[in-house]
């Protein structure tokens, strides 16, 4: 692995910058290029203050595909435990802050966000929790739950073969099977709901029921996963081993069946970061191939880890005393979102510290355009346009059903 | 009540014990070559005994709620588990969280050193857990929450890694 660039910022993903460059010209850098980096302050007023006076930042911030809204765990007294954020396109002030009836570390189901799911495993409709918040109810229950639960809605590879409204929802946890029989069969459980969905209630019509998955890697990979994450399209994951055979822990990728509800897992080693960072969060899959972004937190700052060139890139802050949440998010665009802390000047008399969201277009890091002036080329993608981000925006609105 | 003293005196170790660990950066980048580094910084032996030391933040959602469960278990099995805290917390958002989840005993927990922990990995998720036995650590945190039976099962293993060595030695 190579070692991390420490310039200003991220590069992202040769395979994908190359592919974007031949779909869509790359922009001239002019002003449609959204802010290279735009920090939006939480109001305590509106989110409460932490026990320091700053506003109540809370945890586990999760992303929504445009970047539009932020489910967040620990969100203080004000807010209740969980709540979702809703940020701006372009500005630098929050829209709007929503309830939930969660409990913390709720999680979307990841690609669409269709549903926003309770740690009881209860899936709520995204678009009724923004409309009811707190007296939202739930559809059905059922999915992986426990530590570090996260799932995917796996895209449809063959849409003519699928009832209408049926979709598969894939989540991975810690195993949850107390019968020590089946213990040491495998380091994780993963399950995979089919969902039939009418737009006004929803039912689970097919289930794998919890498996435990990668059992032929314990041999290779011992038989403990930290940190474990599933991947955007539900086709991956990365943990890290604890105990391995040979090596040291690493972060690590695996694959996953791309057959629907398929009760065996390949786990093929996919990549390796080569070191143990923070939860390694995966971005969207890119249209070349080559395997998603990953991002993830070290000691207050946030990389991106490019699959393609097999290296890490550090996003600079823009800010002082800038400490990054543990969940940074890539939204479909390529934008990083992720949650932190800083102040505006370096004196902290005279800057109180805050705490928010920062929006990153990697793009226009300098790392990114350092590694292609050492490359000798120009970047195939100059920045993020303000264009891309409405047409996210537009999409998931329309998907959901939300005003724009 | 704690003195202050005791919070020194706790301090004092906690820092020691993570200077030691400078040494251990190039074990864990090696692998599992050589688990045990018996040269400390500072005269700090270890217990011969097994010892968890786990680094806890309030800022990750399970360390502070799962402490109890998993400081328990590997009490079950013969380990002294000693509380350290994340050094980017606040005293006061170190004793807010502590009240709301009614964990008194961890106020006077040592803020571990930064820079060293940082170099060490162990500042990136919480709880990060390194497991010490006679009088050497083992250069694998172990990280996150995770259910008794793996929790146990890591700990059992750091410890054998370690009694291969450093046990025989002494």
């Amino acid at each position: 692995m190579k070692r991390p660039a420490t310039g200003w910022a991220v590069t992202l993903l040769a395979g994908w910058s190359l592919t974007l460059a031949v779909a869509a010209p790359a922009s001239d850098g002019g002003s449609d290029c959204i802010a290279p980096m735009t920090y939006i302050p939480l109001d305590a007023r509106q989110v409460g203050a932490g026990n320091q006076g700053a506003p109540a930042l809370g945890t586990y911030e999760r992303v929504s595909p445009d970047g539009r809204f932020v489910l967040r765990s620990f969100s203080g007294a004000r807010l209740g435990k969980v709540s979702l954020m809703e940020l701006p396109a372009f500005d630098a002030a929050v829209v709007k802050i929503y309830l939930t009836p969660f409990s913390n570390e709720a999680f979307p189901v990841q690609g669409t966000w269709r549903y926003l799911v309770d740690v009881n495993g209860e899936h709520y409709r995204f678009a009724d929790v923004l409309a009811r918040q707190r007296e939202a109810r739930p559809l059905f229950r059922g999915g992986m739950i426990g530590f570090y639960a996260a799932a995917s809605e796996l895209a449809d590879a063959s849409p003519e073969n699928s009832a209408p409204g049926t979709f598969h929802l894939r989540s991975l946890s810690w195993p949850q099977d107390a019968n020590p029989d089946n213990q040491g069969v495998g380091p994780l459980q993963l399950e995979t709901l089919q969902v039939r969905d009418d737009g006004q209630t929803a039912r689970i019509t097919d289930s794998t029921g919890a498996r435990f998955v990668c059992g032929g890697r314990v041999a290779v990979d011992g038989d403990v996963y930290a940190l474990p994450m599933i991947s955007v399209d539900g086709l991956e994951f990365s943990a890290i081993p604890q105990r391995p055979a040979t090596g040291a822990p690493t972060m690590r990728v695996y694959s996953l069946s791309a057959s629907a509800m398929a009760r065996e897992h390949p786990c093929e080693l996919r990549a390796d970061l080569g070191f143990s960072p923070g939860k390694a969060v995966f971005g969207f899959p890119t249209p070349a191939g080559g395997g998603a972004l990953l991002i993830y937190s070290d000691v207050g700052y946030v990389y991106v880890f490019d699959r393609t060139l097999n290296q890490s890139f550090r996003l600079d802050h823009g800010k002082y005393r800038v400490l990054a949440s543990a969940f940074p998010g890539l939204t479909r665009d390529g934008r990083v979102v992720y949650g932190a802390s800083w102040r505006d000047c370096p004196q902290a008399g005279n800057c109180p510290e805050q705490a928010g969201y920062v929006v990153i277009d990697p793009y226009q890091s300098a790392a990114y355009r350092d590694h292609w002036r050492a490359q000798g080329q120009p970047a195939p993608k100059a920045c993020i346009t303000r264009r891309e981000v409405l047409a996210e925006r537009e999409r998931f609105a329309r998907f959901h059903k939300l005003p724009p | 009540m704690t003195t202050r003293m005791d919070r020194w005196g706790r301090q004092f170790w906690a820092k020691a014990w993570l200077l030691g660990w400078g040494a251990a950066v190039s074990v864990q980048a090696q692998g599992m070559d050589r688990p045990c580094q018996e040269a400390f910084i500072l005269d700090a032996p270890l217990s011969a005994h097994p010892t968890v030391w786990m680094v806890l933040s309030p800022r990750m959602p399970y360390a502070l709620q799962e402490w109890p469960r998993m400081r328990q278990a590997a009490r079950s099995i013969g380990f002294d588990v000693v509380a350290l805290r994340d050094p980017r917390v606040p005293d006061l958002e170190w004793r807010a969280a502590l009240e709301v989840a009614d964990l008194p005993e961890l106020v006077s927990a040592p803020p571990v050193d930064e820079v060293q922990a940082a170099r060490l990995g162990v500042l990136n998720h919480a709880p990060a857990s390194v497991v010490t036995y006679c009088g050497c650590r083992h250069p694998w945190p172990v990280l996150g929450v995770m259910p008794d039976q793996a929790w146990l099962t890591l700990l059992r293993a750091r410890q054998a890694d370690l009694s291969t060595e450093s046990c025989a030695a002494s």
